[in-house]
């Protein structure tokens, strides 16, 4: 297994600190979720922990060896990433988008070779899109194509797989649809997830471990019946709100109150 | 989930005959474009304002005879615009498919970057200021004008599609008036950017190309190299990064490809629209999304288009000629029209 962590990391925008001396260890082969209010530095973390985001001090280590110091496509073979900004070029197929993910384990003009097949059609399956492989991505719904970017994650074969907000465009049907195959892969292949969610009760239920942040640094970690609570809820996100137990998982269940409605 | 577990099968047997489908369509696509290169090729050495039959043709290729009016006008202008065609072709194809790839923008071509004003506005100077005509001395001057614009613009322009857009605009319209600054004070350039300006395979020698041709190359190497990954860069910066691409890196070894590519292009052949941006799309059309496979086709689909072009407008006027600039802006405009409807473009 291999150990991703942040060890007192910097990040910021052309000098505006976001993050400033920040520790986090994404715990093996679990799931791990990132919360917290719009501009708290979640995806920029996320981000930095992929090297997709130049660090402005620290460092980020995998297995206590320093990232910066990999070439980009061992990186790539070890740690895989989705971010927010994925483009699926007009007339691409599901099975050539999926495929693209070999692209750290091939030579400079990408041969394709019989192990990248197989690895590409386990990726389809078990992702649940092998039965729509020749559509174009352009045709699915978003539920469908979000799959597909994961199954395009899977297919680089890395023990961990950071995502950034992949719930965020779909409605709530598929956001359990797509935490509940994210649950899969992560039991069935021991895959290390760590991801950032904007849907608390979401995160609250399906992450092992569970990082609350607010204004660059983190509010709270560890198990989320431990973290999220009435305190955290305020103190991160400035929210009024009730804990109870989620009825169908037993996790926190955040409730928030508002303005017109006083609570018990 | 998708389908039900019966129809899967089923469904997979039909994705599998597809991809075959497809593999098969695009080696078909490879062989036709191979054919219509050999067959222009031939086009443009057999016909033209005067009539020759093609065996003299061939006579004049294998057997020259001195003094011979057929084969002089064989060998030292149909031979000449062929090869300048075929070389500056495969460069324009080539650069096309680079750019669009790197800039993720459909639109662009080397005139959007800048290029081409660039390289008129050093081959004015050239004729105003050292009184050079011919074109052995200004395709230098055509090549250093393209790179000089290309710096700025990629430098400025930092690899974001809109700023490189943006900048290659404001470029092209802080040249264009200089231009026509040196125009109106030189009646000597004046002369020359007439016919340069158009987009021409005639008055170039073999010579010419005999300096040029490394350069291009070099160009189509480094384009062949880049293919695969502009198909990653084609799903963001991010994604590639992720993948495990030096997005700079590819950056840069396209810039180079651009400036060697297009500059050579443009010194040989003039600033000739549309070639560019039509050959990607049109190759994109028959062998979809992979650039390794963009780039093959373009490569012959450039030369094509430019050589027909060159072949037409000997054939449409009686006793006198149209440039191919000219002819392959006619032919492109529909292309373009007729991909833009059915909807296949590079990026979003």
């Amino acid at each position: 297994m291999t150990t991703l962590r942040a060890e007192s990391v910097s990040l910021g925008y052309d000098g505006l600190r976001v993050i400033e001396g920040l520790d986090l260890t994404l715990p093996d082969g679990k799931i791990t979720a990132v919360v917290g209010p719009n501009a708290c530095g979640k995806s920029t973390l996320l981000r930095g922990m992929a090297r997709l985001h130049p660090l402005d001090g620290g460092r980020v280590t995998l297995d206590g060896a320093d990232i910066g110091s990999m070439s980009r496509k061992e990186l790539a073979r070890k740690v895989g990433m989705l971010p927010q900004s994925s483009i699926a070029p007009d007339g691409v197929r599901v099975a050539e988008l999926v495929a693209r993910g070999r692209y750290p384990h091939q030579g400079w003009f990408g041969r394709h070779s019989s192990d990248d097949d197989a690895v590409v059609a386990t990726a389809l399956e078990s992702t649940g899109v092998a039965e729509i492989a020749d559509r174009p991505v352009a045709e699915l719904s978003g539920g469908q194509r979000q799959r597909v970017w994961i199954a395009m994650v899977l297919a680089q074969q890395t023990d961990i797989v950071l995502l950034d907000e992949p719930t965020t465009f779909l409605d709530v049907r598929h956001q359990l649809d797509l935490l509940d195959l994210l649950t899969e892969l992560n039991r069935a292949r021991g895959t290390t997830v760590a991801m950032v969610l904007h849907e608390l009760n979401l995160a609250a239920r399906y992450a092992d471990h569970l990082v609350v942040m607010a204004g660059g640094r983190v509010v709270a970690e560890g198990a989320p019946a431990d973290v999220l609570t009435q305190q955290v809820v305020d103190e991160a996100f400035g929210l009024r709100a009730q804990v109870v137990p989620d009825p169908v998982a037993g996790s926190p269940l955040v409730v928030p109150v508002g303005r017109f409605h006083a609570g018990a | 989930m998708l389908t039900s577990p019966a129809a899967a099968p089923a469904a997979r047997r039909e994705g599998a005959q597809a991809v075959a489908h497809r593999a098969r369509r695009r080696a078909l696509a490879v062989l036709v474009a191979l054919a219509a290169l050999v067959l222009v090729v031939l086009a443009s050495l057999a016909l033209g304002v005067r009539d020759i039959a093609p065996a003299e043709v061939w006579r004049a290729l294998t057997a020259p005879v001195d003094g011979l009016m057929d084969h002089d006008v064989v060998l030292d202008q149909r031979l000449p615009r062929t090869v300048v065609g075929l070389v500056a072709g495969i460069a324009l194809g080539c650069a096309g498919t680079v750019i669009q790839g790197v800039t993720r923008n459909p639109i662009a071509d080397p005139g959007l970057l800048g290029l081409n004003s660039g390289a008129s506005l050093a081959v004015v100077c050239a004729v105003w200021l050292f009184g050079i005509t011919s074109p052995i001395g200004y395709v230098w001057f055509a090549f250093l004008g393209a790179a000089a614009a290309a710096a700025i613009v990629f430098s400025v322009g930092r690899g974001q599609p809109v700023r490189l857009a943006l900048v290659g605009a404001a470029v092209t319209a802080l040249i264009t008036p200089l231009i026509t600054l040196v125009l109106l004070r030189d009646q000597q350039a004046f002369n020359l950017y007439r016919f340069w300006s158009v987009g021409s395979l005639t008055g170039r020698g073999l010579d010419t190309v005999a300096w040029l041709w490394p350069f291009a190359v070099v160009g189509v190497v480094l384009a062949a190299v880049l293919a695969h990954r502009l198909t990653m860069l084609a799903l963001g910066d991010d994604v590639a990064t992720a993948l495990g691409q030096r997005v700079g890196t590819t950056r840069a070894l396209a810039s180079v490809a651009i400036v060697l590519l297009a500059g050579t292009a443009t010194s040989l052949a003039g600033p000739i629209a549309l070639v560019g941006l039509v050959v990607p799309h049109a190759a994109r059309r028959l062998v979809g999304t992979d650039y390794r496979w963009i780039m093959g086709i373009g490569a012959l689909l450039g030369p094509v288009m430019l050589l027909t072009a060159d072949v037409l407008g000997r054939l449409v006027l009686p006793r006198s000629e149209l440039e191919a600039g000219v002819v392959a802006a006619l032919l492109g405009a529909p292309v373009l029209v007729a991909v833009a409807r059915g909807r296949t473009v590079a990026g979003a």
